[in-house]
């Protein structure tokens, strides 16, 4: 299963903004999303905004990343204008529904 | 003990067999696989298996109407399990090779435990049909082990996920709350058919046995508490999760 669009679109932008290479922008995001509990290949734009919200400008701050906080602020605006619906059904959605009937 | 593992089947088949009509009622709207199956599943196995089952040790039945209701109790046994496991399989790893062969392995055993078990109920005395020692007996149980076994762990291992996201706003406490509650139900049919299994393996009848009564027994209730919570919950219940996370 590939990984998510919003997961993509954070590690292209830090690799392009950022000192980070392709590999290392990978990481760390892989590295905040198992932090909130996430996968690269289901996270969706509004679970990654928050991502980018509390955990990703710390991560970048730990690896020596200038300019931390408006580089998140960047994401989240390009994260914004992503398509949310589509993707497969994720465990919790199911969950949710079992339980609200 | 025995009016414990009583009490506890009894509980255990009126509350899957409400958790499944409810489920499968919500299947109807949603068109949802994921309700239509795990709907399915409890209802067949609580709602049918057991009962029927359970009419091999009445005496008053005739004989001939026993050994039609262990056969449909097999066959409906291997149905749910069969539901449950593509429940699992569907929710938590719909895009995994591993897990699809897992399930088509699953379903080829338990096509041959439901032959096996009706060729018994054809050809087997009557008082042997469903007993509790030999091959049959542990292979079924370690085939429900497996079952249970791997939503129990699918369902902890999102658990512990959830847990994470609820840290920063991202998962509803009840939700968190309702795949822990699927873990334990699974986790107690697993030590239900582990105790079973090493009984059996033992020699010892486990409809005798008071230690294995007793943790089924209690297995049974916590799983029935576990059912109801997670999939027919009381309002009460959901406030007072919502409050206390």
């Amino acid at each position: 299963m590939p990984d998510a669009e919003a997961f993509n679109f954070v590690c292209d932008h830090l690799e392009q903004s950022s000192e980070l290479d392709r590999l290392a922008a990978r990481g760390t995001v892989r590295i905040a999303l198992k932090q909130a509990g996430l996968e690269a290949r289901t996270v969706a734009p509004d679970q990654m905004m928050v991502v980018a919200d509390k955990i990703l400008p710390k991560e970048l701050d730990s690896r020596g990343i200038d300019g931390s906080e408006s580089l998140c602020a960047d994401i989240k605006r390009g994260l914004s204008s992503l398509d949310t619906a589509g993707g497969a059904e994720t465990p919790d959605a199911v969950f949710k529904r079992l339980g609200g009937g | 003990m025995l009016a414990l593992a009583g009490i506890a089947t009894l509980a255990f088949i009126l509350a899957g067999t409400s958790v499944g009509i409810r489920l499968l009622r919500l299947a109807k709207r949603t068109q949802g696989k994921a309700e239509r199956n795990v709907g399915l599943g409890l209802l067949l196995i609580c709602g049918l298996a057991y009962p029927l089952s359970l009419s091999l040790q009445v005496d008053a039945i005739p004989e001939t109407v026993r050994r039609f209701a262990f056969a449909i109790a097999m066959f409906s046994l291997a149905g749910g399990a069969i539901a449950i496991t593509e429940f699992v399989r569907g929710v938590f790893r719909s895009e995994v090779p591993w897990a699809r062969w897992l399930t088509v392995a699953s379903c080829a055993a338990w096509f041959a435990m439901t032959g096996w078990g009706i060729w018994a109920a054809v050809s087997q005395p009557i008082e042997s049909i469903g007993s509790t020692e030999g091959l049959r007996f542990i292979l079924r149980q370690l085939l429900m082990l497996g079952v249970f076994g791997w939503t129990a762990v699918e369902a902890g291992l999102y658990w512990l996920k959830m847990r994470r996201r609820r840290a920063i706003g991202l998962a509803e406490p009840e939700v968190i709350n309702r795949f822990a509650l699927w873990c334990i139900s699974g986790t107690m049919s697993v030590v239900s058919s582990s105790v079973m299994t090493v009984t059996g393996l033992a020699g010892i009848n486990p409809s005798q046995d008071p230690t294995t009564l007793l943790v089924t027994g209690l297995g049974g209730l916590v799983s029935s508490a576990a059912l109801v919570l997670a999939f027919l919950p009381p309002k009460s219940y959901l406030a007072w999760i919502r409050a206390s996370f």
